[in-house]
């Protein structure tokens, strides 16, 4: 990661649609202390757009990571990722996948797919907050 | 046919096709004709016979008289007494001649009917009798004291017999014309009786033939062959009309027939229509109950989830005075959270072992899968130091996930149900009779038998809070091995452990490579102690 090392914050791209995680989220990488410059889209039309470079996104740098909810309006997840392994600039953009879903078929889909990690979303608050060390600790190498 | 054996009348070419009234007429006639001709014939011979023998005797006599007449005469040689002798057969109009000879065959005297001269035959002495062209002719000798002094000759002229056979034949012939001009006239009667009725019979087929109705009968007119013939033809009609009756019923009742299957394949055609709709909208109705119950489990997790989370936040980051009640507070919004969450949990399952096709099922090493739920289930395993044992299992064409949940499930209840002792569990499996029968036995708390069919239905629970639970771990099972065509039940007595068998169909062994497939007998009964230290588990995927 001597990418991130280069850098002054490490930039993640969070595509989220629930205010809840996304303040929760926030507080689990603060909790961390893992300073770092975080971008919300809230819904997979916005995040394909981004990806994609088009209108206001024209020319914008890949973030160092990219944190997917599966289940977010308009595009899903998977298109999500299938978007950014196609694109030439988030092709080797690291992916964490932080789903309120543990079934078999979303781990079956996501196969083809390299994902840094699979994350189901944790009932419970310091389990929550957790994941905001094992992030830093990602992005740490 | 017997007609076709019997012997055929030959007829000449001309007569056979002419009219029978005319053929009867013909044969009443030549028969008639015939007999007449015989009998008349007949009669002018028979006459003509007698007649001839009437004239023989006849002349045999005028003979013996002349000669014996003649006698002195010619002893005398007196020719004026023998020609007056002769003279006398005038009274003979068919006596033609007669002559006296001397002894020494000259004319004595002679007679001659006509009048004529020297017509007299040489004199013949011999007494004889003959037919001649010319006539009858008769030689005598004249005898005296039985001594010959001369001979007779008489000649008779027999066209008298031709003269009898003329007035014969014409009686004859006008009798044959009058008798069949009488015949005629009869049989121009009699042959109605015979002619009439066959004339109405022919007209009786020619009107069935033409008309084709079996209804038409001929009228008898006698009880003779004829009527025999009507009787017949009129039975033969009947029957032919009956059998046609019956073959016009059986053909209205194979046409109603027909037409009423093509009605009853129209009407289950129309309900196979029905059905097929029915049934895509019980499969859509059951799809959609699927999704909702999926989608609503799923869905209605994340609420629960931001409760739980934001309430232990507000308690964490808003310590109160007397914390002590609001922490309490927070904990029982928590753990109500988490039982909700829990009964999602477990309907989303429950909703899941429906969903997706078994075309798509892959080989699953089930020892595999057991590793993997003992790892799921390793802290209630420690913390209850359970000894769970197991022999080795099958590989079965299955969804894995679904197997998770059924060995998940049972292992999970056969902890949460135990006794004071220390629990132990025993897996096992038998193949039998094209079946795979698995158990799982436990020295638990055990069942009442009064409540082995109940566990098995959804919700249903023994227990009250005191033992967590979402009473939806048996129905998920029976779920299971339903979705799989196999059968679940239980063995127990209350205090005396359960065991859960379940059986499944053989046709879910798989071929794996490198494991043995649905095992053979001889591995059966190789326990292995699976509770201490599974093999470390894989990531899920992703996580490398």
């Amino acid at each position: 990661m001597t990418e991130v090392l280069g850098r002054k914050k490490p930039r993640i791209l969070l595509v989220e649609d629930n205010p809840g995680d996304v303040e929760l989220l926030r507080l689990a990488l603060k909790t961390a202390g893992f300073d770092c410059e975080l971008t919300v889209v809230g819904d997979g039309g916005e995040a394909i757009a981004m990806i994609r470079r088009q209108g206001k996104y024209a020319g914008l740098a890949p973030p160092d990571l990219a944190i997917l909810d599966l289940n977010v309006p308009k595009n899903d997840g998977i298109e999500i990722i299938a978007s950014m392994r196609a694109s030439e600039v988030f092709r080797d953009t690291q992916v964490v996948v932080l789903s309120s879903s543990s079934s078999p078929r979303d781990y079956a889909r996501l196969e083809r797919f390299n994902i840094a990690r699979y994350i189901t979303k944790p009932p419970d608050l310091d389990e929550f907050l957790n994941i905001g060390s094992q992030l830093k600790s990602l992005m740490a190498g | 046919m017997t007609l076709a054996l019997m012997t055929r009348p030959t007829l000449p070419r001309s007569m056979r096709d002419v009219p029978i009234r005319r053929k009867l007429l013909a044969i009443t006639m030549v028969t008639t004709a015939a007999a007449l001709l015989v009998a008349g014939a007949g009669i002018v011979l028979t006459d003509s016979y007698l007649f001839r023998g009437y004239l023989e005797r006849d002349l045999a006599a005028l003979g013996r008289i002349t000669a014996d007449n003649s006698t002195a005469a010619l002893k005398f040689e007196d020719p004026a007494a023998a020609s007056e002798i002769l003279h006398a057969l005038r009274a003979r109009p068919h006596l033609r001649t007669a002559c006296i000879y001397r002894p020494n065959g000259t004319v004595l005297a002679e007679y001659e009917r006509t009048g004529l001269k020297d017509s007299c035959p040489p004199a013949d002495a011999r007494d004889r009798m003959r037919f001649t062209d010319t006539g009858l002719t008769l030689t005598r000798p004249v005898l005296l004291q039985d001594r010959p002094i001369g001979s007779l000759t008489i000649l008779y002229d027999l066209s008298e017999i031709g003269e009898r056979m003329r007035l014969y034949s014409g009686a004859v012939l006008l009798v044959f014309f009058a008798s069949s001009l009488i015949a005629f006239l009869i049989s121009a009667r009699l042959r109605g009786l015979i002619a009439t009725p066959l004339a109405q019979l022919v007209q009786a087929t020619t009107e069935v033939s033409e008309t084709g109705d079996y209804g038409i009968r001929a009228h008898k007119f006698s009880g003779d062959e004829l009527g025999v013939l009507v009787d017949a033809f009129n039975q033969m009609l009947a029957s032919i009309q009956s059998r046609d009756r019956e073959l016009m019923q059986a053909l209205m009742s194979r046409e109603d027939a027909l037409r009423e299957s093509r009605e009853a394949r129209d009407q289950l055609a129309g309900l196979n229509v029905d059905l097929a709709q029915s049934n895509e909208k019980l499969a859509r109705s059951n799809e959609d109950l699927e999704r909702f119950a999926f989608v609503a489990s799923h869905d209605l997790q994340e609420p629960l989830r931001m409760i739980t989370l934001f309430s232990q936040l507000l308690v964490r980051t808003y310590s109160v005075p007397a914390g002590e009640d609001a922490a309490g507070y927070v904990r029982n919004i928590v753990a109500s959270a988490r039982r909700m969450r829990d009964l999602l949990s477990d309907l989303l399952a429950y909703t899941d072992i429906g969903a997706g096709s078994l075309d798509s099922a892959q080989p699953v090493d089930l020892n595999g899968t057991l590793d993997h739920v003992l790892e799921n289930l390793k802290v209630s395993i420690q913390e209850s130091g359970a000894v769970i044992t197991s022999e080795s299992l099958p590989a079965l064409r299955v969804h894995e996930g679904h197997f998770i949940s059924l060995f998940q499930n049972l292992l999970a209840n056969a902890i949460k149900y135990r006794s004071e002792r220390t629990p132990e569990i025993q897996i096992s499996f038998t193949r039998s009779d094209g079946m795979l029968k698995f158990s799982v036995r436990d020295n638990g708390i055990g069942i009442d038998p009064e409540y082995h069919a109940r566990i098995f239905v959804a919700f249903k629970r023994l227990h009250g809070q005191n033992i967590a639970g979402t009473g939806i771990g048996l129905a998920i099972c029976q779920r299971v091995v339903d979705r799989y065509r196999g059968r679940i039940w239980v063995e127990s007595q209350a205090g005396h452990g359960a065991t859960f068998i379940f059986t499944l169909p053989e046709e879910l062994c798989a071929p794996l490579s490198g494991t043995s497939l649905c095992l053979a007998q001889e591995r059966m009964g190789e326990f292995h102690d699976r509770s201490t230290g599974p093999k470390e588990t894989a990531d899920p995927p992703g996580g490398g």
